[in-house]
């Protein structure tokens, strides 16, 4: 049984400005003790799909599809059944997560406060468990009375993964987990999620833009595009052997590091709106191989043993 | 003054003062002892992490700090008519959402330091019209009026790039312009800084922590920790040469792009996960 099971999610936002469509016919799965990367680039709905799963976005939403965690179908919970899920068997790491900590309440308390939320322990216990934590992610224990403001930004960003994992969710989403850190705090932290991770057998779903970082951690990877998955593979098959047009450019505006510099190009254009619904592939406009049926004609989703979402891949 | 060198700074020191309620004064030192020589018309890139000192060195340059001690001078510039005068600075700020105002439109926003510097009062629509051209925002009759809240990430830093050339700088202090852009589109502002610099000659200072950013556009590099130079050279020396630690812990933690690095001493260093 998969730890998370995403099936046809299609997930739409009414604005005064018109219906946004983020998300369309997603299908995901994270296994047990899985490492999943969602890769894709600003504004493509990776982060609406983490707030989906955690049901934290349903103002002006409309949803179809299923989201199953564990085998049970997270929409027939009621918001207080919900609540209760959130934190014990499903960890979040939210976004800019250095403002993620209350800046006015003591490290201490931010942890105490999660545990006594779910389970009963007593204050000894609890003590003893953050502290615990605290050390698996190298803070010193004994700064527990210190105010976020007093960590630096990759130390705040260790704070949140030790909170996330405190009650050993089953699965932990953590989005952004290295954006605006510096390049050498960031492999820090990226190999602290997958120790921590591989540790205690927690699934684990990375969203990013940074396929560079993120991928080298990952078991498995799936690529976003305007809200749809574009390619879905190995972390392997990814990297080596990309089909999906998009991929290949994303990979190939990695910057080289190279004896003799060379000049690489990105993508040109911009990503399409969300206002707009496409009769064929999002990608085409930007795309160097598009034909005809592009234009007309969806490409399959990716589900089963469908990898590439895209009418000149089978 | 040598013939080739734009900006000299010469044993730049920069304390902090920080108060904190009932704790007293504290010092910070930002900068220890800098010395750099800025060479005309090449991209120099500064790199280090995060409070290394990259920035509070850029703002020193561009004169919004005083220094402590040291000196930072400025090379004369003769012009077409053997005027001499002193090197014109511009800057681009790290975070387009944040560096571009919201109440003006595109048209005011390039336009302002021109009509600045020149003592305008008329928005000099020609020119923003080319600058915008230059910098790939095409055709610009569409930007012109538009307001920053309209325009994605990557187009934004492109405002910002037009608004700093549109008085023709002799340099341009780059501070950290890519981080916040998705991979794709922060190539093509690195490709275009890099247009930029062959085709005006302007003087770049980039600053990164990424030092494949870095490698990508510079022919200098100048690599800063805890407010020190630790390592100053041209591209190759930096990145190929390294006897430096702290250099190579840097390039170590660019992890899976040294994959396709010739270079066997890192190599040998590193051990990819990937691939």
């Amino acid at each position: 049984m998969s730890v998370l099971d995403i099936e046809e999610l299609t997930v739409d936002f009414t604005t005064n400005m018109g219906v946004y469509h983020v998300l369309k016919n997603v299908n995901l799965k994270v296994e047990r003790g899985e490492i999943v990367g969602l890769i894709g680039e600003s504004g493509c709905g990776k982060s609406t799909l983490a707030m989906s799963v955690l049901d934290i976005n349903s103002r002006n939403r409309r949803m179809s599809g299923k989201i199953c965690f564990m085998g049970e179908n997270l929409q027939n919970l009621s918001k207080e059944e919900l609540r209760e899920f959130r934190g014990k068997h499903l960890g979040f790491i939210p976004q800019s997560s250095m403002n993620a900590l209350n800046p006015l309440v003591r490290v201490k308390k931010q942890f105490t406060e999660t545990i006594k939320d779910h389970v009963d322990m007593p204050e000894k216990e609890m003590i003893a468990l953050s502290n615990d934590m605290l050390s698996l992610v190298s803070i010193d224990p004994n700064r527990v009375d210190s105010f976020p403001y007093e960590f630096s930004g990759g130390q705040r960003q260790r704070l949140m993964i030790a909170l996330s994992m405190l009650l050993s969710p089953e699965l932990i989403i953590a989005d952004e987990p290295t954006t605006s850190l510096d390049a050498m705090v960031q492999l820090q932290i990226v190999n602290l999620l997958e120790n921590m991770a591989r540790q205690k057998n927690t699934s684990l779903l990375v969203i990013s833009h940074d396929l560079h970082t993120i991928s080298r951690i990952c078991d498995r990877i799936y690529i976003m595009y305007a809200g749809r998955i574009m390619e879905t593979g190995t972390k392997e098959e990814i990297l080596r052997n990309p089909r999906h047009p998009y991929t290949q450019k994303l990979l190939s505006s990695r910057l080289p590091l190279m004896v003799e510099p060379v000049r690489i190009k990105g993508i040109p254009g911009s990503p399409p709106s969300s206002l707009k619904l496409y009769q064929g592939c999002e990608f085409m406009e930007r795309c160097e191989r598009r034909s005809e049926v592009c234009r007309e004609k969806k490409p399959p989703d990716c589900i089963g043993n469908v990898r590439v979402s895209c009418h000149l891949e089978g | 003054m040598e013939e080739n060198e734009i900006i000299r700074v010469i044993d730049v020191t920069k304390i902090f003062k920080s108060k904190r309620l009932f704790k007293g004064n504290s010092l910070v030192t930002a900068l220890d002892g800098v010395s750099l020589d800025v060479e005309r018309s090449k991209i120099l890139g500064i790199i280090g992490e995060s409070g290394s000192g990259k920035t509070t060195l850029a703002k020193l340059i561009l004169g919004l700090l005083k220094p402590t001690s040291g000196v930072i001078s400025l090379a004369d510039i003769t012009n077409v008519n053997n005027e001499i005068r002193k090197p014109t600075v511009q800057v681009i700020f790290q975070d387009p959402y944040d560096s571009l105002s919201h109440m003006m439109t595109i048209e005011e926003i390039v336009a302002e330091p021109y009509l600045i510097k020149y003592k305008s009062r008329y928005s000099p629509g020609n020119k923003v019209r080319n600058v915008l051209e230059s910098v790939g925002l095409t055709p610009a009759e569409d930007y012109l009026h538009k307001y920053p809240y309209s325009l994605s990430g990557g187009q934004r830093q492109r405002v910002a790039i037009a608004r700093a050339i549109i008085t023709n700088p002799d340099i341009i202090i780059a501070d950290e312009p890519i981080s916040m852009l998705d991979a794709s589109i922060g190539v093509d502002i690195l490709n275009l800084i890099l247009d930029l610099n062959e085709n005006l000659g302007v003087t770049f200072i980039f600053i990164t922590h990424d030092i494949s950013a870095a490698a990508y556009i510079c022919h200098n590099i100048a690599v800063m920790h805890s407010g020190k130079i630790v390592e100053y050279g041209s591209r190759n020396q930096v990145l190929v040469q390294s006897q430096n630690a702290y250099t190579n812990s840097l390039l170590l933690a660019a992890g899976a792009s040294l994959i396709s690095y010739e270079n066997k001493k890192i190599k040998e260093n590193f051990n990819p996960t990937l691939c």
